[in-house]
């Protein structure tokens, strides 16, 4: 398995300051010369860093056969097409479309109005739960990790947890349905 | 709590971690039960939720790694930029003689004397009288420069991470005037080549390495650059190319 790879699975986020400062300024000063902002670059090699994040805890990504720089590059080179497109400003991204690899696009997750709900709700659960779930379902930690992390005796004990959590999630997000209506 | 049970049931289902079996009954309860697909449907908006609330906090990480980055990056060399603009405005023609040398009948070894001695330091000048209170590395570097300790300067100035037009043009120097111009010469060319406020100077610093190295050819070539730039070393070079020839 490429280090990074191991190295990110292994610290999970801990990692993720490593791994944006490693290509962050080639990065930028390769974009920008596309005609990008420094803002616009950095907001696509975010994306980029977040996307590989969540491919490689999520095990979808386990062999980066072009390298850790490359993948970055290709993932935010099609975030900077994307936000160009959007905008109808394809002019002198010419230069950007070859040479690098095809990458999935950033996952996207659903419509915004109810994701944005679901955020507030899980701020109204507070803790351990909202950890607890974002550790498990974004973070893509073992029931085992979560148990250590959060000091549950055993694995039982933060599985049974996360069922709670869910639950009383379900619960706020429903009243908050009603009270939306 | 049955529903806690049925949410077991929905994340196992969800993970893909059901047998067989297990997902074929849960599949029919599905079509018999509303109350559970709507539990599963739910339970799948939930968990975008949670993923889209959990990277909204990676990402608000990352733009504070960036900002903290980025004030690095703005707040110090936008002040040195502006300063090194300014002071390279200022060209000075240092003409009194290098050091002093042992005699020597080589021309290129005399020419150098005569006509170069060490850039002044303009980048940050030592305060005299003054507490020597900058303990950062760049200012070490150019005390030490200033007290012409440039076995100091150069081990200073080659340490620094960032080093710009302003740290190469010192750093060539102190090669040059610690002997090693054959260390200087790359030193000069790079100013040259990949940046643009400090080429006069470079130029200049770049012949005096190559006098310095008793290569006359090289020396003129580059005199004869210094002369068609035609600014404030161009009298010097003229001098020094009509006693070359």
């Amino acid at each position: 398995m490429d280090s990074t790879i191991a190295n990110i699975r292994a610290e999970g986020k801990e990692a993720l300051a490593d791994l944006y400062k490693s290509h962050r300024s080639a990065f930028l000063n390769w974009v920008t010369k596309f005609g990008c902002t420094r803002d616009e670059a950095k907001d696509a090699y975010q994306a980029a860093v977040l996307a590989l994040y969540e491919n490689i805890v999520s095990g979808k990504l386990t062999v980066l056969n072009s390298g850790v720089k490359t993948y970055l590059f290709a993932i935010g080179r099609n975030k900077i097409l994307e936000m160009k497109r959007a905008t109808g400003k394809l002019l002198g991204t010419e230069g950007l479309e070859n040479s690098l690899p095809d990458v999935p696009e950033e996952e996207g997750l659903g419509d915004p109005q109810q994701l944005k709900r679901v955020a507030l709700c899980l701020e109204k659960l507070g803790e351990p739960c909202a950890t607890l779930l974002k550790e498990f379902y974004y973070h893509c930690r073992s029931l085992e990790e979560i148990a250590r992390q959060l000091d549950y005796k055993t694995t039982d004990s933060a599985k049974n947890q996360k069922y709670k959590c869910l639950a009383r999630l379900r619960k706020l997000f429903n009243e908050e349905k009603i009270a939306f209506r | 709590m049955e529903e806690e049970k049925d949410i077991a049931l929905i994340t196992a289902y969800m993970e893909g971690t059901l047998s067989g079996n297990e997902k074929n009954a849960f599949e029919q309860r599905l079509n018999s039960e509303p109350d559970l697909k709507q539990m599963l449907d739910d339970m799948t908006v939930l968990k975008a939720g949670i993923r889209q609330a959990a990277r909204e906090e990676m990402r608000a990480q990352l733009q504070g790694i960036e900002s903290e980055l980025s004030e690095k990056e703005n707040i110090k060399p936008a002040w040195n930029k502006t300063w090194l603009k300014v002071a390279a405005s200022i060209t000075i023609v240092a003409v009194a003689s290098w050091l002093l040398l042992p005699n020597s009948d080589k021309i290129t070894d005399q020419l150098f004397a005569e006509n170069f001695e060490p850039y002044p330091n303009i980048i940050m000048p030592t305060v005299r009288g003054g507490q020597d209170t900058d303990s950062s590395l760049m200012a070490q570097a150019y005390r030490a420069y200033d007290q012409q300790d440039f076995t100091k300067s150069i081990g200073l100035f080659e340490s620094l991470e960032k080093k710009d037009e302003g740290v190469l043009l010192y750093l060539g120097n102190s090669y040059l005037a610690s002997g090693s111009p054959e260390k200087a010469i790359p030193v000069f060319e790079k100013v040259i080549m990949d940046y643009e406020i400090f080429d006069e100077q470079a130029e200049w610093y770049l012949a005096g390495s190559y006098l310095k190295a008793g290569d006359a050819e090289k020396a003129k070539e580059v005199l004869r650059n210094v002369t068609a730039r035609g600014r404030s070393y161009k009298s010097r070079a003229e001098i020094i190319l009509k006693k070359l020839n």
